[in-house]
């Protein structure tokens, strides 16, 4: 992950062509150059991270004047139903996305692995619909899933009887997550895809000379060396998962049933469908919460791999 | 031998099906866009329109609000990307070359953002641009998308790979850091200036959420918007709205296919999504 990175120190030019003692003299050039950052890191980072630990413990409709009510709407989640079922609905969608994209991700990302005849054009059909506009697909998606739409077209000559994607509650979440593996797979892909190429050739000529089936090679090497790029992508997948918002405001709106409402949308839902915004910014830290600690769980394993490899 | 060309074929086979079904949801949006309203709604569902309805790109355009939707988010999102890549090619250089009390910390604080959800500051934002008076403005749409976190610290990991011999040149031939940064480093950052560029013209192009919390009159709609919105207003109109998802597709698949392999080595190396 980009923050994964560490700082590295580029020894400055001037250090060489004037004496130490004016190392600060960039003083003035660097408040230009980075006057415009800075400006931006406080409006729309610093001054927003404020406000939202003062709204958390505020009730607000933004009509009426701010109230500071303490730790009340931490209290009021912590015993909400509501806030309960988005987090099961969040489970269910992160682990069926993830299940769903690794599997086919990695199929995808053997396939485009090969050399074949047109693979530059499949390569580019696989990773379109990572690039559309979400709106787009989604609302062509919500049809495609109608009662008598193109998907159940499809369906009825293999004997299934037509499907109520999206008006049913145990159908909706599966609908939208095979939307969400349709458009997001490909990021998947690319990532395995690299963590393909990175895998030197010569321990596969080396383990055919010894007699290894294509299947132990997969097994024995293929896995075992992907495994870092595939648990990057895992918890890099979860977290956006984690954030979703736009194939659900277009096809389902949460429901049916709070069905498809997961804890983000749910976030969207307090704070400006009822505009309690006190309480959609407390909930906003329990998604920080937890988004917080898959990133944990990424920085320590990554450095334990970078050690091993 | 024959094994192998067997395998071949059926690896073939089944990376065209895997395309096949990935494709399948655009040839219907274009189908759909092409066809009647009887023929939308037929059932079973048509898959070649008889003749082709043009007249329905026509009226999404003029009669659908797609046509001033089109005008706003191209207009939002060069100014956001040509914005966004100098703000953020400021700071970079800043942070990679030059040196000045604090500059690791406030790189440090940089970081530490990009580690905080957008939920969590969209919220504020929202309330902070509400009381600003700045709801349904362009000035709303625009403004968050001149600044980036990431976008900093990917330029300058970018810069910090430039030698710095080439930056002691200028300065002895007199010049100073702005002929540094326009002359040395940016046209030496092209690769880099281009995989932010793909990233943040996506991301803007594609935003729902901060366009649906800060505009409600129409004649602002940025295109993802108008798409959504005109879900509750105009629902049986499907054909028009396929039309108009069509039209929204285009632009970024014709990038996509301009910077097709810059694009998916910067995921690659980021990890970055949308």
């Amino acid at each position: 992950m980009a923050t994964g990175h560490k700082a590295q120190t580029v020894s400055a030019p001037w250090s060489i062509l004037r004496p130490k003692g004016r190392r600060y003299k960039d003083l003035y050039v660097a408040l230009l150059f980075l006057a415009p950052s800075l400006i931006g890191l406080f409006l729309l980072q610093v001054l927003p991270i404020g406000t939202a630990l003062v709204l958390g413990v505020s009730e607000w409709n933004i009509i009426d004047p701010m109230k500071f009510v303490g730790l009340r709407n931490f209290v009021d989640v912590a015993t909400d139903a509501t806030f309960y079922h988005t987090l099961e609905n969040t489970l269910y969608i992160t682990v069926g996305l993830e299940v769903l994209n690794t599997l086919l991700g990695l199929c995808a990302a053997l396939l485009l692995k090969n050399a074949m005849r047109g693979i530059d054009l499949y390569r580019t059909i696989y990773f379109l619909p990572l690039i559309t506009t979400w709106a787009a697909v989604a609302i062509a998606w919500r049809y495609m899933y109608s009662l008598d739409g193109p998907i159940n077209a499809m369906l009825g000559p293999l004997g299934i009887d037509p499907i109520p994607w999206l008006s049913r509650p145990e159908w909706a979440m599966p609908a939208v997550i095979i939307t969400i593996t349709w458009k997001t797979l490909s990021w998947k892909t690319i990532i395995l895809l690299a963590g393909l190429q990175s895998i030197p050739n010569e321990f596969y000529e080396a383990s055919s000379i010894d007699g290894a089936s294509r299947w132990q090679q997969f097994w024995k090497i293929t896995l075992p060396l992907l495994s870092p790029a595939m648990f990057f992508a895992l918890i890099i997948g979860i977290i956006n998962t984690l954030q979703i918002f736009d194939p659900i405001f277009i096809m389902t709106d949460g429901g049916p049933a709070d069905s498809t409402r997961t804890l983000s949308y749910y976030i969207y839902t307090r704070g400006f469908q009822n505009l309690r915004m006190g309480y959609a910014a407390a909930l906003s830290w329990v998604l920080f919460v937890i988004i917080l600690l898959f990133t944990l769980i990424q920085w320590i394993l990554q450095k334990r791999w970078v050690f091993y490899q | 031998m024959n094994l192998r060309r067997r395998e071949a074929i059926s690896l073939q086979l089944i990376t065209a099906l895997g395309a096949a079904a990935l494709l399948f949801p655009f040839l219907w949006m274009i189908s759909a866009s092409l066809q009647t309203l009887q023929e939308v709604e037929a059932f079973p569902p048509i898959w070649i329109p008889a003749e082709p309805q043009w007249s329905n790109y026509v009226d999404a355009i003029l009669n659908y609000n797609i046509g001033r939707a089109l005008i706003n988010s191209a207009v939002i999102t060069t100014v956001s990307v040509v914005g966004q890549l100098i703000v953020c090619s400021l700071g970079a250089y800043a942070f990679s070359r030059l040196r000045f009390p604090g500059r690791d910390t406030i790189f440090l604080l940089f970081l530490a953002t990009m580690m905080i959800p957008h939920y969590v500051t969209i919220i504020p934002l929202y309330t902070m641009v509400w009381s600003a008076g700045l709801i349904d403005t362009y000035t709303a749409l625009i403004f968050p998308g001149l600044f980036s976190p990431f976008g900093t610290f990917l330029l300058r990991q970018f810069f910090n790979q430039i030698p710095i011999s080439l930056d002691e040149a200028t300065l002895i031939d007199g010049g100073n850091h702005w002929h540094i940064y326009l002359f040395v480093i940016m046209p030496l950052s092209r690769a880099g200036l281009g995989a932010l560029g793909i990233f943040s013209f996506l991301g803007i192009w594609n935003t729902l959420f901060w366009p649906v919390l800060v505009i409600n009159s129409k004649e602002l709609f940025t295109l993802p918007l108008a798409l959504a919105m005109a879900q509750g207003q105009f629902v049986t109109l499907i054909h028009v709205q396929m039309a108009g998802s069509v039209i929204a597709c285009i632009p970024v698949i014709v990038i996509f296919l301009m910077l097709q392999k810059q694009f998916i080595s910067s995921i690659a190396l980021s990890g970055m999504k949308q």
